[in-house]
């Protein structure tokens, strides 16, 4: 290897990189660190003095322990399905709370937001261990999103299926903006492209098809405006912006 | 004005790929990298809190914390803080990481084990150098010694990594 072949080859260690999501939440701690102070005291609680007399009459107390136990049972049922709700991914309980999303017949676009919610507690809230499954399932949820998505604009023509179909892919990219902004790098691009592509087809089709309608001067304002959008890649918004001129004709 | 934090960040974003790389080359585990590299952002948010327009070069504040956290790593571990070329040999984990497997080709691989054998003050100014682009002004300047001196060390880093990668 002579000196300037040595040189290149050193110059390609630049491709060692730390992990994108280890070096968000490092960031986040260290700058949540200085906003958050936490006191914790510990109060000394008294140990309950329980003596063998107290032991002996609660046996004997059996059918009010039955009542008793049943009650507890029930009122924990509830609580542990009140409780998921507040489970991450990563904590014991969370296999429940998808369980009980699916029994709810949740959509794909649903579970998706609900996952990064979930994303985004888990960052703000500096939750390490939850952060890669927390990940996983988010980039898993907007995956299944994304296809269904994508199934249901290239199935669906009509505009009131394609107007809801865009608000939920509205959402879905808020989702990604709001968890870009926290510095959470979730990936998804491949799916995000392709959903991108199918909404500029649309946009496409949409457009040809206004350029063979007559038109009103506001419409052809309007439809200039799609244009441009169209231009900047904002397929959605071009999308939304065809879909109010449809309702004018 | 922007504040201490949003300043950090900014710091922070500059400078995290940096540092975790020069870490990394000189314990070879990503794992040892991310604990020390934390813990140098740590030490460097806390002295910028308490400092902060006093510290008037970040980059080479956060690279002495770094060179300062590896020395005190290997302390830590009952190594010399000169490391010789035999212990280095056994620091290198015993698996390519998923990282070098993707991302590193035959050549570079060796390249990056011959630097690991390097001696520090070669390995710091190729690193500078080679990886983080620094000019030779602003390396004799956070090293404080002349600029000739530092061409003299890159040479010389250069000529030892040859021969290094030749013994292999």
């Amino acid at each position: 290897m002579n000196k300037i072949e040595l040189e290149n080859t050193i110059r390609q260690l630049k491709d060692i990189k730390p992990r994108q999501e280890w070096a968000s939440l490092l960031k986040s701690q260290i700058l949540n660190s200085a906003e958050q102070k936490q006191v914790i005291t510990v109060a000394e609680i008294p140990a309950e003095k329980i003596s063998v007399m107290d032991v002996i009459s609660g046996i004997f107390s059996q059918r009010k322990l039955a009542y008793a136990v049943s009650t507890t049972l029930v009122f924990m049922v509830v609580g542990v399905f009140g409780f998921v709700n507040y489970t991450m991914p990563g904590d014991i309980f969370y296999p429940v709370k998808k369980i009980v999303e699916q029994t709810q017949s949740q959509t794909a676009l649903q579970i998706a937001y609900n996952r990064s919610e979930d994303l985004v507690k888990v960052v703000k809230e500096n939750k390490t261990q939850n952060l890669t499954p927390a990940i996983t399932e988010y980039q898993a949820s907007v995956s299944d999103a994304v296809k269904n998505l994508t199934d249901a604009l290239a199935n669906n023509n009509d505009k009131d299926s394609v107007g809801q179909l865009l608000d939920e892919v509205k959402k879905l990219q808020e989702n990604q903006k709001q968890l870009e902004v926290l510095g959470v790098n979730v990936g998804n691009n491949d799916e995000m492209s392709e959903l991108d592509t199918m909404l500029k087809t649309i946009v496409e089709n949409q457009m040809a098809d206004f350029e063979e309608t007559t038109l009103t001067v506001e419409q052809q304002t309007k439809l200039a405006n799609v244009k441009d959008l169209y231009e900047q890649g904002k397929y959605s918004e071009a999308l939304e912006v065809m879909l109010q001129m449809d309702k004018q004709i | 004005m922007c504040s201490l934090n949003e300043q950090f960040s900014q710091i922070y974003d500059q400078y995290i790929d940096k540092i975790y790389r020069f870490v990394y080359l000189k314990v070879n585990s990503q794992e040892i990298a991310e604990d020390i590299t934390s813990k140098v952002f740590l030490k460097g948010w806390e002295a910028f809190n308490n400092q902060g327009a006093d510290i008037k070069n970040p980059g080479a504040f956060l690279y002495q914390i770094a060179k300062n956290s590896v020395i005190d790593y290997y302390r830590q571990k009952g190594r010399a803080s000169v490391v010789s070329t035999d212990v280095v040999a056994e620091l290198a984990d015993s698996k390519t990481s998923a990282q070098d497997k993707a991302i590193l080709n035959a050549d570079v691989a060796l390249v990056k084990t011959a630097i690991q054998k390097l001696k520090k003050d070669y390995q710091d100014v190729l690193i500078w150098h080679y990886l983080d682009d620094m000019p030779i002004g602003q390396i004799a300047e956070m090293i404080d010694k002349k600029e000739g001196t530092v061409r003299v060390m890159l040479h010389r880093g250069l000529k030892d990594l040859k021969d290094i990668i030749r013994e292999s």
